[in-house]
């Protein structure tokens, strides 16, 4: 299976901005690992997605469904919404459709994966690389 | 050099239970924990079988058991494991006892400190037992 090599992820304080279509399925993931679906392996790897892209946010919806008469624009809802630049803003409504708080997660794995480099490294590959913008 | 930021605890250890119907060696655990034979993170996952192999010589962590008995389990892990024990002891499986440190490695750091048990047709792990 192919790797992805763009920049599908973007780090901005606790937000990752993501598409998903980019980062790809946990079943994708799992292949690309070579670990077996239902067994401790699959479990390991399958938790680190979710850390990371489980219970995205689409803050397209998010925009239209609440904020809509207070602003003009989804940039403009981003900016005020983030605290970020109109440039950032932009950036991300270009093909960046969802949203994790990580403030919010937790795992151990995760934090034994976010302090080996090489893993951690890996990981980012395999969904499409990692930008920080924080 | 790594700075690690955050919360920062001791090392922590785990004592766990391994029932298996081949004797165990690190490439069947490795086989059996669900990873394939051409995985990116195979040196890690290997490193992590090799380590709860050597974690079954070392004995238990607290306790001062050395054979795996039903009365054994019992007192490390609990009813549940032991019962467990008792059925696939006479099934012919092979009981091993051990503990992992939360030193060894980033795989085997977190076998230590995550609480789970394993069930497939195969092999039984028990690894509840976290101090930590």
């Amino acid at each position: 299976m192919k790797q992805r090599t763009s920049k599908a992820n973007l780090k901005f304080n606790n937000y990752l901005f993501f598409n998903v279509y980019e980062v790809g399925t946990k079943a994708r993931l799992l292949n690309l690992y070579k670990v077996k679906r239902n067994s401790y392996a699959g479990e390991v790897i399958g938790r680190i997605y979710d850390l990371y892209f489980g219970n995205p946010i689409n803050y397209r919806k998010e925009f239209r469904k609440y904020y809509k008469k207070e602003f003009d624009n989804c940039e403009q809802y981003l900016i005020c919404r983030f605290n970020m630049s109109e440039e950032l803003a932009q950036k991300i409504c270009r093909n960046k459709k969802y949203y994790v708080d990580l403030a919010w997660k937790g795992d151990q794995v995760g934090d034994y994966f976010s302090y080996d480099d090489e893993l951690k490294n890996q990981f980012w590959r395999f969904v499409g690389g990692l930008e920080y913008e924080d | 050099m790594k700075i690690r930021i955050g919360y920062v605890t001791n090392s922590s250890s785990t004592n766990f239970l391994i029932l298996s119907k081949k004797e165990l060696t690190a490439q069947y655990l490795y086989k059996k924990l669900g990873f394939k034979k051409n995985s990116p993170i195979k040196s890690v996952a290997m490193e992590m079988c090799e380590n709860i192999i050597d974690g079954t010589n070392n004995g238990l962590r607290y306790f001062n058991f050395d054979e795996v008995t039903y009365d054994n389990v019992k007192e490390v892990f609990g009813e549940k494991a032991a019962s467990r024990y008792l059925e696939y002891h006479k099934k012919g499986y092979w009981g091993y006892m051990g503990y992992t440190s939360s030193d060894e490695g980033t795989l085997t750091s977190f076998f230590t400190t995550d609480s789970f048990e394993i069930d497939n047709n195969d092999i039984y792990v028990y690894a509840r037992s976290c101090m930590w």
